[in-house]
This record gives C-alpha cells, structure tokens and sequence, in this order.
C-alpha cells in the first residue's frame, strides 16, 4: 500500500511547509504557544523550487476527485501535498448500535507523515472529534462545518442511500479544506486521524492534553466576553455585518430551498399517478386511444426527468446551501472569540493602566496577549478572504451545475410533448375521414 | 323606474322582485326591434343594448356578422354542412338590485331560417334562463341528449361569484352550450330555445308557458312507471358500460389534476420568495453579485411561466373535464328513460297478448294502437339516440384531441420558456476570468 514515492529530495528536520501567498503576503511571526503548531515559513516555494517540482510528480497521477477552483490565488497548484479521499461507506452493526463508516484514504508527500498512503475507517464521531480539537486548537481560525449530526424526524431516515452519500460526500469536503489549510492541515490530531488504527485513535482521543488549561481558558474568555469589546478594528466590524446579513440571507434560502423540494416531491406523487390513468383510459377508446397513449408517454417522461431534476436540487444545491448556513455559525464563534481575545488584552491593559504593583508580570503577559491578537487577527483575515473565495467557488460551481441540469431537463421535457404534437397534427389527415365512427 | 343620474352598474331601484323587469323588457316599447333593423352597418342594435335607465350597455366587441363568425368554435367543420344559425354568447355584466346581484349575458344570434322573424337578435340572458332553457328542452325533446349546462350551484366561501376567472369560466361553457343546441339537428328547430335567443321579455313567456303546461297535461314527460326491463339491447349497454368507465377515467383525471395544480400553485409561492432572497443577497456581494442577479431573473421568469401554466390548465382543461362528466350524467339519465319507454311497450306487448288469447272466441279485435303507439316511441328513441350518440362521440373525440394538442402546447410554452431563462445564464454563471477549466458538471 505504500508506495515508493519521491519525497526523499526533500527530508529537513524540521517540517517544511508551503504557505499560501494569500495570507495577506505577510511575514508570519509565530511563537511556540501551545495553541498553534510550530513550523517554519519559507516564502520562496512559490516560485517553484525543486521541492515543488518533486510535489508535482508523485500526487498528479493521483485521482482527484474534486477540483480546487482557486485561480484566483497565486499558489501554485502543485504545491498541494495533502490528497484526503472519504468514500465506500459502509454500515456496522453491533449488539448495542448501528453505525456507518467510511473509508478515509490520504496521500501524502509530507514528511510528518510517517508513510504516503493511509486507509482507515472512520465513523461520523470520529469527526466531530476531530473538528472539536481542530477548533479547541485554533480558536480563531475558520474551521469548515461538519453535516449535521441529527436529521429531523421524518425528513429522512439515518441509514437511507442519499442521506449518507450527501453526509459523505460533506465529509470529504470537510477534509479537503482542512487538507487545504495551511495551519490546520499541520495540526496534530488530524494527522492521527488520517493515519491511526481504530483502536490507536480510541486511545489518543483519550488523552485530550491540555484539558484543564482549556477550560482555564474558556473561563476567562467568557469573562471577558461580558466586558465586550471596544475598539474592534474596522475590517472586522464589516466582517461582522457581512456575516449577519450573509447568514440571514443563507438561512432563508435553506428552508426554501428545502420547500422546494418537499413541493417538488409531492408533484411527484401526483404525476406518478396521472400519467397511468391516461394510459388506462386508452384502453376504452379506439381512435383517442393514440393521443392518450402519447399524453401518457409524455408525462412518463416529464416525470423521469423531474426526478433527476429534484435529485439534483437535493443533492447539490441544498446541501451546498446548507452548509453555508451552518458555515456562518463557525465565523460568528470565530469572530466572537477573536473579540474575546482582543477584550482579554484591552481589560489587560486598563488593569495595567490602574494597577501599580505586579507591572512586570502584567506587562509580559500583555505582550504575549498583543502578539497572540495580531497572530489572530492576521490568521483571520487570511482564513476570510480563503473563506470568501471557497464560498464564491462552491456557490457558482452549485448554480452551474443547478442550471446545467435544468437547461438539459427542460430540453428534454420540451422535445418529448413537441414529438407527441408532431405526431398528432400527423394523424388529423386520417381522423376526418373516419368522421362518424363508433369510437 | 326612476332615471336617475346614469351608472355603470344597472340598478332597477326599490322594487318588489316581481315587477322588476329583465333589463331590455318589452316595456320600453322603444326598444322593440323594427322592421328596418336589419341595416348593414354591422354593429347589432345599439339601441337594443341599453339599460332601463337609459345608459348604454359598454359594447366593447359589437356583434357584428365579421365578429361572431371569429368567435366561432371548431365544430363548424363537424357536417361540412352550411350552416345558418351562429349564436354566442359574451360581454358579461353585473346586476346589483335591492333583492339580488347577479350576471347577465349577451346571447347574439345571426340567422337565415324561417322560423326567425329578424336575420340577428341580441339578447341579455342571465343563468337563470339558460337553465330554464335546458329543462324545457329534455322535457319537449326527451329521446335528445341535451349538452350539460356548467354546475348551477358554488360553495359560498369557496368560490367568487363575480370573480373575473369564475364568469369567464362559466361565459365560455354557456357559449359552448347554445353552440352545441344550434348545432343539433332537431333541437335548434326548438319552440323554446327560438324564444330564448329573441325574446325581448323572457320572463314574461316562462310565465305563459308555465300555464300551459299545466293545462296541456303530463303528455310529453316520460313518467318512470313502475314497468321494469328486461335488458337492454345490446349497443345501449355498450352505451352505458362505455359511460361507465369514462366517467370513471374522468374523475380520477378531474382530481389527480387539480392536486397537481395545487401543488404547482404552493411551489409558485416558494418560487416567488426564492428570487427575491438571491436578489437582496445579491445587494452585498461583490464578484457574485451578477451571478445571484442572474438566478434571482431566472427564478422569476419561471415562477411566471409556471403561472400561466397553472392558469391555462384551471381555465382551459379542467372546465372541458367537468362539461364532459355533466354531459355522461344527462346521457345516463336519457339511457335510462330510453329503458322505461322500451319497457312500458314490452308490458303492454305482453298484456295484448295475453289478452289476444283469452279472447281469441269473440271477435276481430280493437287494433291495438295504444301498442303500436309505444312501439313507435320506442323505435323513435332508439333512432333519435343512436344518431345523437354518433355526434357525442364525434364531438368527444373533436374536443379531447383539442383538449389533449392544447395540454401539449402549453407544456411546450411553459418548458421553452423556463429553457431560455437557465439557458441565458449558464454563460453568466461559468464566467470567470482567467479560468483555464472547462465545467464538466
């Protein structure tokens, strides 16, 4: 399974990565903070150095299932390293549970990696573990949303075909843009994710370092929160209104979307119907009997198509738009926890301002809060412009193929009933002279 | 009646019900068609068409020759026979009164025959006298399938009865009706449907001819006498069978179709509410902003070709299904007098021979004519329904591949049209600058 790849140009000790030049083209400066993973930044990847030249051979053979539509940032495509696949599911069934997994198969040229190619097999919580120590990490930065766990009753059922083909197919997606991110990608617990045994990840999940400082955190946070913030930067504060009225607007568009279909479907039910009640009636005519058949036909048809249509709605356009709904939720928390950060540092220096005695302490804990805030802060930008692109990408690409199916559904529908009145306007000839007969 | 300052709405002003006249009575004896009205400048009396009170009634489409043959439907081609006899009707009006509103509608006829005395006549009728109309013809024509009036009563509540869509509704099935009775071989000659299309005051005959009916006696209505049949021929049965199941197939058509509309009229709402959302979205994007635009335009233009649709087919298709059902229900109910008829005589048969035997000792008998009088009933109804029976199935035939060519067409509309609208933005949507892929969705 593992292939003999050629990555050993390359082998520094420390891990190298590329850094997209997107991050608002700025020299990162990252310290060795327990929230962030170290790594070293070398700006002159982009110009296609011999290690890129080696990334470029062994991953482009691969099978890549999804496109990357990100023309518009200078990277340079084939620095891509990290190949993450989320097929072939399959179900489990135990004594106490029924559960789904999936098959998760990464590629990798990166050397933290101890081999190329990875397959396990991971179940929906694996995920959400991930995501949730992806996010305890990385506060800060925007972390693609998960489907959803719970589906309303009724809606549709857990283990049916297309609720786990569209949950898989968000799985993969979640994946991918992690695979994409230049500091999450490096990120500790995904590699163990994508590498461990089952049983090696059960344990690792056990662990959860750094507990206790997290909640020490989140307690502090939370107290800073009520404080709220005071001088939030401008770009933000557009950020935020974005935001609001993006997810306002998704939101809406989600639950009609999804009305759409639930509409779409109970037409479904009709034509199923409609359609065989004319063929029936055929049977008791003698010269209508063609024409009814031929209506029959054509609403067969037009149901057919409807069916790929609504399929298409369902399977692509609302799930893209739903987990852009459940995408803002992320950049609230995000936002909301950046301004905790920046409220943390501001309260910090009104006590610096008040207090006379411990100034030293306080003093270098405010320094190391400013750098954390505009590490933040920069993280942040860069992640929303990354975010904005892979929004406008994603939308476009599911309108695309929304309108794509259209235009080739209602051509269809249209050439169907144009052959049937083809077909009639030929039988009049024949009908008059029969003018008079039984029928 | 007071002349008060003229009004849209006609009014008769504070009167008891009974001495209301119809509008146009032949109390306004100025009104009396004279001999010289058969002027050639086309339009059929103005003065035929004015109210009471003197305003004029709105004769947006003048009866004129040129315009009714326009109007015609397509059975003109039915016999390839000349015709002489065009009625229509149109130009619906609203009534308002102390004790009523109601609708009143012009019925314009153009004529050669003989048993006209004027070659044009225009007429208000209301509902009322066409239901009027469609009784005395099943009771003087008995052995005729007489053509289905629309439904007499809506759910209040339900339905508007002045609404636009409702009066058209039912203007195009009372133009269907007195189409199809002037078409109709023996019933177009009708004592009454000839007062119908003339009459200035119709009320005023209904009365009269009230009363002797009465006088005249019970001769012409076909009593369900308790004589019980012992079976239809055979070609009446297949009659019946075939009515049987079409009603049937019409039926279920009649409701998968509504619910289908009803679907379609719920996902038009949607639809309505979905463009507007990618619109205002599209407010605050920048590089989507065209792409959003362009779905919101999409989504409308096929939330309005969905409309007309949904609307074509309440308007065009069910009325034609619901016609037919009420056709089947009256041709069932000729069938079945068509059974009564046969079986009085095949009683009476019987008693006569019954009684030819007993009394084969005493003498030349009566003729039997009371017999032979059945025996001619029957014959004649046979006849009469068999020849009505082909021009039904030939009518059926005419409207349901119209029906069904017409269902067709606005299919094809309503999918070119949504065609176009996706079609004109897939290169709206795949425009990206500097893109070096191809979309392969």
């Amino acid at each position: 399974m593992s292939g003999n790849v050629a990555d050993s140009a390359v082998s520094p000790t420390t891990p190298a990565q590329t850094i997209p030049a997107d991050l608002s083209g700025q020299m990162l400066e990252l310290d060795e903070d327990d929230d962030l993973e170290v790594f070293s930044k070398d700006t002159t990847n982009t110009d296609g150095g011999s290690f890129n030249a080696s990334i470029q051979t062994s991953p482009g053979s691969m099978i890549n299932q999804y496109k990357f539509d990100e023309e518009e940032e200078e990277e340079d495509p084939g620095a891509k390293d990290l190949f993450i696949t989320v097929d072939n599911p399959e179900s489990h069934i135990t004594t106490i549970e029924t559960f789904i997994t999936y098959r998760v198969v990464t590629k990798t040229t990166r050397s933290e990696f101890d081999s190329s190619e990875y397959e396990v097999r991971r179940r929906y919580q694996d995920f959400l573990w991930l995501r949730g120590r992806l996010e305890e990490a990385h506060p800060t930065l925007i972390v693609h949303p998960l489907p959803e766990k719970f589906v309303m009753k009724g809606m549709v059922e857990r283990f049916n075909d297309d609720f786990i083909e569209t949950r898989r197919r968000a799985l993969h997606r979640f994946l991918n843009r992690i695979a994409e991110h230049p500091i999450l990608s490096c990120n500790e617990d995904l590699k163990v994710f994508l590498s461990a045994q089952a049983w090696e990840l059960a344990s690792h999940k056990k662990q959860g370092p750094g507990f206790l400082s997290r909640m020490g955190e989140t307690v502090r946070a939370v107290a800073a929160s009520v404080r709220g913030v005071k001088n939030r930067p401008e770009e933000f504060n557009s950020i935020q209104d974005y935001v609001e009225s993006f997810s306002q607007k998704m939101t809406s568009l989600d639950r009609i979307t999804q009305r759409i279909v639930k509409e779409e479907r109970e037409y479904l039910e009709e034509m199923k119907e409609y359609a065989p009640t004319y063929t029936l009636w055929s049977g008791s005519e003698e010269e209508l009997a063609e024409p009814l058949k031929g209506v029959a036909n054509c609403l067969d048809r037009c149901f057919q198509e409807t069916e790929g249509q609504v399929r298409q709605l369902s399977d692509c356009l609302a799930p893209t738009l739903h987990e852009y709904v459940l995408s803002t939720d992320t950049l609230k928390a995000v936002l909301r926890r950046r301004d905790n950060m920046q409220a943390e540092l501001e309260a910090k220096n009104e006590a610096l301002a008040a207090k006379r005695a411990d100034r030293d302490a306080l003093k270098e804990e405010i320094d190391k809060l400013e750098d954390r805030v505009e590490w933040a802060n920069n993280a942040l930008k860069g992640d929303w412009s990354r975010w904005q692109r892979s929004m406008r990408s994603d939308l476009k690409d599911a309108f695309v193929s929304t309108a794509q199916k259209n235009v080739d559904y209602y051509e269809k529908c249209l050439s169907v009933w144009e052959s049937f009145l083809v077909s009639m306007r030929a039988d009049v000839g024949g009908v008059d002279q029969q003018a008079g007969g039984d029928s | 009646m007071s002349a008060s300052t003229p009004k849209t709405l006609c009014t008769s002003g504070q009167q008891s019900i009974q001495d209301i006249c119809h509008p146009l009575s032949a109390e306004e004896s100025v009104r009396t068609p004279s001999p010289d009205v058969g002027n050639t400048t086309g339009s059929i009396g103005e003065k035929d068409l004015s109210l009471p009170n003197g305003t004029p009634v709105d004769t947006s489409s003048p009866a004129s020759s040129s315009s009714l043959l326009n109007r015609l439907q397509l059975d003109d081609d039915l016999d390839g026979e000349t015709r002489d006899l065009f009625v229509t009707v149109d130009d619906p009006k609203k009534h308002v009164s102390t004790m009523e509103t109601y609708i009143t509608y012009r019925v314009s006829t153009k004529t050669t025959r003989v048993e006209f005395d004027l070659p044009e006549y225009s007429v208000r009728r209301r509902y009322q006298d066409f239901d009027w109309l469609r009784i005395k013809l099943e009771e003087t024509q008995p052995t005729h399938l007489i053509p289905p009036l629309p439904e007499k009563f809506v759910m209040k509540g339900v339905v508007d009865r002045f609404s636009e869509e409702f009066v058209e509704t039912r203007r195009k099935a009372l133009d269907k009706f007195l189409k199809r009775v002037a078409d109709h071989p023996v019933l177009s000659f009708n004592e009454h449907f000839n007062v119908f299309l003339s009459a200035k005051d119709l009320n005023a005959y209904k009365k009269q001819g009230l009363a002797l009916l009465t006088k005249m006696g019970e001769s012409v209505k076909y009593v369900t006498g308790g004589y019980k049949l012992r079976g239809r021929p055979l070609e009446f049965a297949a009659m019946g069978d075939y009515l049987d199941v079409f009603t049937q197939k019409l039926g279920t058509i009649d409701r998968i179709a509504q619910r289908i509309i009803k679907e379609q009229s719920e996902y038009l709402v949607e639809l309505r509410e979905y463009g507007p959302v990618y619109s205002s979205w599209a407010g605050f994007e920048g590089p989507l902003q065209e792409p959003l635009e362009g779905v919101a335009g999409c989504v409308a233009n096929c939330a309005t070709a969905l409309d007309e649709l949904t609307e074509d087919m309440s308007d065009d298709f069910l009325p034609v299904l619901r016609e037919y059902v009420l056709y089947i229900e009256s041709m069932k109910t000729v069938l079945k007098k068509r059974d009564h008829v046969q079986a009085e005589y095949e009683a009476k048969l019987e008693a006569v021979a019954f009684r030819k035997e007993e009394r084969t000792a005493v003498g030349p008998q009566q003729p039997p004519t009371d017999v032979e009088k059945c025996q001619d009933r029957v014959e004649c109804f046979n006849a009469d329904l068999k020849a009505d029976w082909d021009r039904w199935q030939n009518n059926k035939r005419q409207d349901f591949r119209q029906l069904l060519t017409g269902m067709a067409d606005r299919n094809i509309q309503y999918y070119e049209k949504c065609l176009a609208a996706w079609e004109s933005i897939v290169p709206l949507l795949q425009d990206r600058p500097g893109s070096t892929k191809t979309e392969t969705s």
